[in-house]
């Protein structure tokens, strides 16, 4: 029996894809973009989310345990599970007659979790914030009074981790959960000016390095009022955020609250789910400039899950969803929302001890005053082992 | 697993989904994922032009600022030390330069091997002796014919004193002369030497210490190769017989030097060397000085706020200097003027040794730049990549600049800058563009 065989014991075949992947998203991310209406601020939202609940565009996301959101989900897990999850996005920004591509890559999501008894315990770490961009424009210098062309550049690499340790269990049919929460993380960002008389002037590069940490809590609850259906509830209470320079406090804010509701139904195999959040970003303003203004948005999405083949005789998952929401982070006074088409496959590499989960992510940026938009595309391959 | 119905369980889309293989699909899935990863990896960038229109962060102001960074000037000469320069001047620049030359031959070969065969011969008569000297036919100038004239400058007495060995260029030591045409027809100029005079010598054994200068009334100024590497050096030619069919020996300049046998800069500085009879005028008050014969060099050293150089990072540093009329010889022609680096440490409190040890700034991207010595105004010297490079120096190394000119050793041309005592808006200053380092991180 398979079961009994253990992940290191897999067939040739599925292991070598496995390794494979495993080793391409563990690899360091590597980004490259620039300006670009998700790279405001502090960066952007990946969303804490698992390739499974992406493929539903978050709709799962209340009841999925891989994702920050629910503690309470972690009841759920089985003995013990380890996932790994890499997304590269695909992103092409227009702002009037020119347009930009980029790609950048991100390893948003790594989780470990074990059973002990009735309570399911989750580690993990998640994308708050991503930020990474590098950005090259024209730009002019006025020195002594006259205008002295420039090319300016500013790369910056880091994000924020929302790391969690949550502990979840089941009574009856009510799940509860509680999570603490660590924010942490760090900004490298490089800031370079040429000027095309190199004789005259010296080139400006400078580097600059910022870590962060806060912390928070989260609670949630799950409750299944009939067979098929059931509902959940979670809540992140920020703590004190702060942004350091060495030893030293540069700026404080809060980690920013949230409170997410999701149903779902499950019905022959197929589920559908809805899920709405509110997540108060405005607690961060204060970390950075004033030109760093967040505001609190409101999200929504509903999603389907349903099975369709089987591999091994373990059925294939395939998921779909749509999902609308609002970037945190204003660029002037004009805000940034996104919609998002979602579609992804859960693809039984072991039974149930290995998953690959893929989600493809078709997303459409706009300004509230209609003046750029942004596509992209993004691919999510998650890795989830169950020894 | 049991069968259960779903939404998306009608006959149709079953069928679809049946015809496809779903482990191979799986599979293909797998790899699909696998390559889209690797292709991540690879980067991609276009383009800029939505920048900055939605780049996060607008670009600080550059600050500018014109600073009384000087805080120290002075004029140190002279340099170079006797004749430790490759070429030398022999001029006679009426009533402004005038120089005489010195070669010695302090080992002269006695004997000599006759057809190139293995027995040597005593030298004992000779014939076709000549001091050849090398010309830089370029550099050199020479508007009128003029006459070269040899003299014998050995001597007894103190040959370390300028006054002595001027006084040994006169009428009953001159040994011989040279007419000159205004062009020089070759590079090299051949005074003739009295055989009879060599001759004696050598049989002696005695040293050779001839002298050279211009006739007077002529306005000339030749650059002489004092020593290279190759045979542009001075030197004894003669035969070493009188039959002609003996191959012309050639002796190099060479001195000892009491004392000095181990310094071979001393005795390099002692072998060819230019005498000054006249050199240029005294440096006027308020004022330093760049070039001139011997030449000058000027010290500057620099006090900049540790804002600037250690919390900034400086786009542009202009020296600025004031350029006042030098009169001197040449004072049409351009001359350059390369910054050099202090890098001597504040232990060295001899200017003129911490100037001999200053670094070409060339090597830090910094070029000469050409003034004409007549000239008047404001003079901008571009030191950005030198005053970067500050911050990032020992703390015991001086910051300072050394102005040298480009033909020390072989010019007389002269700059002239106001300096420190000056009124305050001739002064030497420092111009600088910086941009204040500051929290960028922070969006």
């Amino acid at each position: 029996m398979m079961r009994s065989t253990g992940v290191f014991t897999l067939c040739p075949r599925v292991f070598g894809v496995c390794a494979a992947l495993t080793v391409l998203l563990t690899v360091s991310s590597r980004a490259n973009a620039q300006g670009a209406l998700s790279a405001q601020g502090f960066g952007y939202p990946p969303g804490g989310l698992s390739a499974r609940s992406l493929g539903t565009a978050g709709a799962t996301g209340e009841f999925d345990y891989l994702s920050s959101r629910n503690p309470a989900a972690a009841s759920e897990m089985g003995t013990s599970v380890l996932s790994v999850q890499g997304a590269p996005e695909w992103r092409t920004v227009s702002l009037g007659e020119s347009s930009e591509r980029s790609l950048l890559q991100r390893t948003s999501l790594v989780a470990a979790g074990l059973r002990i008894k009735r309570v399911g315990l989750l580690f993990s770490g998640t994308t708050l914030l991503d930020r990474s961009f590098v950005s090259e424009s024209p730009g002019t210098a006025i020195i002594d009074g006259a205008v002295v062309p420039t090319t300016d550049g500013l790369e910056a690499r880091g994000a924020m981790t929302e790391m969690r340790v949550s502990a979840g269990w089941t009574w009856k049919r009510v799940g509860v959960g509680v999570a603490a929460v660590a924010v942490t993380g760090e900004h490298n960002v490089v800031r370079a000016r040429s000027f095309p008389d190199t004789l005259r002037f010296g080139n400006v590069l400078d580097s600059s390095r910022l870590g962060f940490q806060g912390i928070g809590a989260a609670v949630g609850v799950t409750w299944r009022p009939v067979n098929d259906l059931s509902v959940a509830a979670s809540y992140r209470l920020g703590g004190p955020l702060d942004a350091l320079r060495g030893g030293t406090t540069l700026s404080s804010a809060n980690v920013p609250g949230r409170l997410g509701l999701g149903v779902l139904y499950q019905g022959g195999g197929t589920a559908l789910a809805l899920s709405v959040e509110q997540v108060s970003w405005s607690a961060m303003n204060g970390l950075g400039t004033e030109a760093s203004l967040a505001q609190d948005v409101t999200n929504w999405s509903v999603g389907v899950e349903f099975p369709s083949g089987t591999l091994r005789r373990f059925p294939i998952l395939w998921r779909a969803g749509y999902a609308q929401r609002g970037l945190p982070f204003l660029l002037g006074d004009a805000s940034v929302s996104e919609r998002g088409i979602n579609g992804g496959v859960g693809v039984p590499l072991a039974g149930d001890f290995a998953t690959l989960d893929l989600a493809v992510q078709r997303s459409q940026r706009s300004l509230s005053t209609g003046d750029s938009r942004e596509n992209a595309w993004g691919l999510t391959a998650a890795l989830t082992i169950r020894p | 697993m049991p069968e259960r119905s779903s939404l998306f369980d009608w006959p149709g889309f079953r069928s679809v989904v049946d015809a496809v293989r779903v482990r191979r699909f799986a599979l293909l899935a797998c790899v699909a994922g696998a390559a889209a990863m690797a292709s991540a990896c690879t980067e991609d960038f276009e383009g800029g032009g939505a920048c900055p229109a939605l780049c996060p962060q607008v670009q600080a102001p550059f600050l500018d600022t014109v600073l009384g960074a000087v805080a120290f000037d002075t004029t140190v000469g002279p340099f170079p030390l006797l004749g430790l320069s490759p070429t030398t001047m022999l001029a006679s620049r009426g009533d402004t330069i005038e120089t005489y030359l010195v070669v010695r031959f302090d080992s002269i070969r006695s004997t000599f091997l006759p057809n190139d065969g293995t027995t040597t011969q005593p030298i004992s008569t000779i014939d076709s002796s000549v001091l050849r000297l090398t010309i830089d036919t370029i550099a050199s100038r020479t508007p009128t014919p003029f006459v070269l004239e040899l003299f014998d400058v050995d001597s007894t007495l103190s040959d370390t004193s300028a006054a002595v060995m001027r006084s040994l260029f006169r009428p009953d030591r001159k040994i011989g002369e040279l007419s000159v045409a205004s062009e020089l027809g070759a590079t090299f100029l051949d005074i003739p030497v009295p055989n009879a005079y060599l001759a004696s010598r050598i049989v002696a054994g005695q040293r050779v210490r001839l002298g050279v200068r211009i006739a007077s009334g002529a306005n000339i100024d030749l650059r002489v190769q004092a020593f290279t590497a190759g045979s542009g050096n001075p030197r004894l030619r003669f035969d070493p017989a009188t039959d002609t069919i003996y191959r012309p020996l050639e002796i190099l300049p060479n001195t000892r030097v009491p004392g000095g046998e181990s310094d071979d800069f001393l005795l390099l500085a002692n072998t060819v060397y230019a005498l000054t009879v006249r050199g240029s005028p005294p440096v006027p008050p308020n004022t330093i000085a760049v070039g001139g014969w011997p030449g000058r060099r000027v010290w500057l050293r620099f006090e900049i706020p540790r804002i600037i150089t250690d919390s900034s990072t400086v786009v542009r540093a202009e020296l600025l200097l004031t350029q006042r009329p030098s009169f001197g010889a040449d004072r049409g022609d351009s001359i350059g003027v390369q910054p050099y680096l202090g890098v001597s440490s504040n232990a060295v409190t001899d200017l003129y040794l911490a100037a001999a040890l200053s670094a070409n700034a060339r090597l830090a991207g910094v070029d000469s730049v050409r003034f004409v010595p007549q000239d008047s105004g404001q003079r901008v010297f571009n030191i950005v990549n030198v005053v970067r490079n500050w911050s990032a120096l020992d703390p015991n190394i001086t910051r300072a600049i050394v102005l040298r000119s480009n033909g020390e050793g072989v010019s007389s041309s002269e700059l002239y800058f106001f300096d420190l005592s000056a009124p305050a808006d001739l002064r030497p200053r420092l111009r600088v563009t910086y941009l204040p380092r500051s929290e960028f991180a922070l969006p």
